[in-house]
């Protein structure tokens, strides 16, 4: 069996049982809300925790690579570019920063 | 009119869209980080989470451990409980095979267009298949377009790929925190970021991002309510 198999399958139910679990309990629980602005939080902190400091390993040879691609990223959603806009934005930061490094060593 | 299964299917319209290039995204650097095609359009099949799949890449890449992984994306998709708890009394469904399938068919965009777009086909059964249908085809068919077209990417930019899912992270980020985010959101993502500096130094890769998580949502409880806080 390929490695992948089991992590998808391990994926497919940890997206699918906060799905299903409100239409098993049917109508009866109201979540509180204290648990109500917790979960609207996650999104935000997910993001946050995904971006940095992964960002400054990207290019294993120097951090300025990372840096040069969350700028361009920033001022690409900055100027409301949609969210692959600024993917496309932060790689081509990144091709000139390594191309800028290897000329300059 | 036609049948609220079709109306359901043409309100998908703007989610279709709005999921085409960002599924693309997710073949191309799925590709990057060394996943098979066919894994990739499994995976946008059965998991079908637009972040937590750009997070399973990144984890994998950072050589995170499977239980580690599902963890992380378990506690980034616990909103979809409040979500479907917000929609599904709206819907009245008897069957419960029926409820359940409408149920996992909903992202938080199906879930903003079924509630806000006024499209009263969507009270129904019918009409919510229809919506999930169109956006969670143009999900996995634009996840294996992106994955057929990684092989065509010139060379030249291999390397830069690596910073691509940053890009989209940030490109994900900043429109959110124009909208309902706000001051707030962004001091929960910083916090959420100099958690995750602090846990990388005792904890392992996954459970370090898993830990960042929880500690920057739990952020929200030190900041004030906002007045339009359900």
């Amino acid at each position: 069996m390929s490695p992948e198999l089991p992590l998808i399958l391990g994926l497919s139910l940890a997206t699918a049982l906060p799905r299903l679990a409100p239409a098993l309990l049917g109508d009866r629980f109201r979540p509180p809300k204290a648990l109500h602005r917790w979960l609207d939080a996650v999104p935000f902190a997910a993001l946050g925790a995904l971006i940095f400091p992964g960002i400054l390993n990207a290019d294993p040879t120097t951090p300025w690579v990372g840096v040069a691609a969350g700028a361009a990223a920033l001022l690409a959603s900055w100027l409301r570019a949609p969210a692959y806009g600024a993917a496309l934005a932060a790689v081509l930061a990144a091709a000139l920063a390594q191309a800028l490094a290897q000329a300059l060593i | 009119m036609s049948h609220p299964f079709l109306r359901g299917l043409r309100a998908s319209f703007p989610v279709v869209v709005g999921y085409c290039p960002i599924a693309f995204s997710f073949g191309l650097v799925s590709h990057e980080g060394g996943l098979p095609l066919w894994a990739a359009v499994l995976m946008s099949m059965l998991v079908y989470t637009g972040a937590g799949q750009f997070a399973t890449i990144s984890m994998l890449g950072m050589g995170t451990a499977p239980a580690e992984i599902v963890a992380a994306v378990l506690f980034m998709n616990l909103r979809h409980v409040v979500m479907n708890l917000a929609l599904l009394p709206k819907l009245a469904i008897r069957s419960l095979g029926l409820r359940s399938l409408v149920a996992l068919g909903v992202t938080d965009e199906t879930f903003a267009v079924a509630l806000f777009s006024g499209e009263t086909a969507l009270g129904s059964a019918a009409g919510m298949l229809g919506l999930n249908l169109g956006a969670w085809s143009s999900w996995w068919l634009g996840s294996l377009a992106g994955a057929w077209a990684a092989g065509l990417v010139p060379q030249a930019l291999n390397r830069a790929m690596a910073v691509m899912l940053y890009g989209l992270f940030i490109g994900l980020l900043v429109p959110a925190l124009r909208g309902q985010g706000g001051k707030r959101g962004l001091i929960i993502a910083l916090a959420a970021m100099a958690a995750h500096l602090a846990a990388r130094q005792i904890l392992a890769p996954g459970w370090a991002i898993v830990a960042a998580i929880l500690a920057g949502a739990s952020v929200v409880f030190l900041l004030p309510e906002a007045p339009d806080e359900p």
